[in-house]
């Protein structure tokens, strides 16, 4: 399979209540790196396996949730031939100059999905300072901190009308849907995509309340390191929320905490191999339980109720 | 209010919680818990009675200015200073709420 169009999750602009202490859990504990501030205050942060300027951006508030993400595509060519689709769905698009606010940043597009977030589209942005060697590269250039998160990976969103957003994710962006789950009546409730052989880009979970965040994932190397990253949560008191466990759901081993500004991180490896024309996973709501705590199989009642 | 603790009275159950002095409020109660951030608002409750002080930023997603002058607060951002008498929702009553997966 070639990847191509829609390529990854590229970047993340969460609003936080506490700025130092955020970016203490950030920078110490999560293991991201401080890549420069803007002039109005935003921080902007890297994992040290990212090649671009920066993923992760901070931006004080007095409210705590996901401002927006913005998704890598292939070309600038075809940035101006997914705004057209994008308005053709019926969403309207707006735009962000390049080197405005995000540094190193080319230009953007935008829209707001039906679930009531905004997602962002880029073809062009600086290679970081700090980034993977290229040649006979080392694993690493400096020790991975913390956690050791290699990559911000992916994030659940909760709000109305996630059949829409799927729909739109598949028909206008091109990336596909390996997992999904269906109330009895056949409603989709939560709903799993993928624009690469990651089990899952971006997940949308059906909810009231629009432009609700569920999490932010970062990527570990190994099972290992879920373990490493328990230690030190349990070293530096952060929220611990549910895990280590396994999703039966992507596969993915996981452990999920709270950031001091009420966000939760889930810090996650493995999980299976996406291919597009793999037949879909699906997950009755009444499994649930099974699906996302796969060994201690029934659900945690916080999980799915507590939203940012 | 001793030493150790103080007693937080629900108003219209029939127990009484005893939190541990220091803590922030919502440890020691007995609702869903949540982010501990004053982010997500899971443990929004009105304080009736008592002395308490805010330790942390609570999310005006949640808690606008008038709720925060009537003691509408979220649990896990505020400290005892008494003994308080608190109000909570039927659903926080419940103890625990599988909310939109009932």
């Amino acid at each position: 399979m070639g990847l191509n169009g829609v390529i990854r999750p590229g970047l993340i602009q969460l609003r936080v209540m506490d700025l130092d202490a955020t970016l203490t859990h950030y920078k110490d504990y999560l293991g991201l790196d401080e890549v420069c501030r803007t002039d109005d205050g935003r921080v902007c942060l890297k994992c040290y396996d990212e090649f671009e300027h920066h993923s992760v951006v901070l931006k004080l508030d007095d409210k705590a949730g996901y401002d927006f993400s913005a998704f890598k595509v292939e070309s600038e060519v075809f940035l101006d031939q997914l705004e057209k689709k994008i308005r053709a769905f019926g969403y309207e698009t707006y735009h962000i100059p390049a080197n405005s606010d995000q540094p190193g940043f080319g230009r953007r597009v935008g829209c707001k999905l039906c679930t009531g977030h905004k997602i962002e589209f880029y073809a062009e942005v600086e290679s970081a300072k700090e980034r993977p060697e290229i040649t006979n590269p080392d694993i690493w250039v400096t020790p991975p901190r913390g956690m050791r998160c290699q990559r911000f990976d992916h994030m659940l969103l909760f709000g109305p009308g996630i059949e829409e957003a799927e729909r739109f994710c598949v028909e206008v962006l091109g990336l596909f849907v390996p997992e999904v789950c269906n109330t009895p009546d056949g409603k989709r409730l939560a709903s799993w995509i993928t624009g690469s052989n990651k089990p899952h880009d971006l997940a949308f979970v059906e909810y009231d309340v629009p432009n609700t965040l569920h999490h932010v994932g970062f990527l570990l190397e190994d099972w290992n390191d879920i373990g490493n990253a328990a230690d030190w949560m349990a070293r530096y008191q952060i929220k611990h929320d549910v895990g280590p466990t396994r999703h039966a759901i992507t596969r993915g081993q996981t452990i999920y905490m709270w950031d001091p500004s009420g966000i939760r991180n889930e810090v996650y490896a493995g999980g299976y191999t996406a291919y597009p024309d793999h037949p879909q996973r699906v997950w009755d709501q009444g499994m649930l339980g099974k699906g996302l705590f796969y060994y201690e199989g029934e659900l945690v009642p916080s999980f799915l109720t507590v939203v940012t | 209010m001793d030493a150790a603790g103080y007693y937080i009275y629900v108003e219209d159950q029939d127990y009484v919680l005893k939190g541990r002095k220091g803590n922030v409020l919502l440890t020691d109660l007995n609702i869903l818990k949540g982010c501990f951030g004053g982010g997500c608002g899971i443990c929004k409750i009105d304080i009736v009675k008592g002395e308490y002080h805010i330790i942390k930023k609570m999310s005006r997603a949640h808690i606008q200015p008038e709720e925060e002058r009537a003691g509408i607060v979220l649990s896990c951002c505020v400290v005892a200073d008494s003994d308080l008498t608190i109000r909570l929702t039927a659903k926080q009553m419940e103890k625990r709420s599988d909310g939109i997966w009932d």
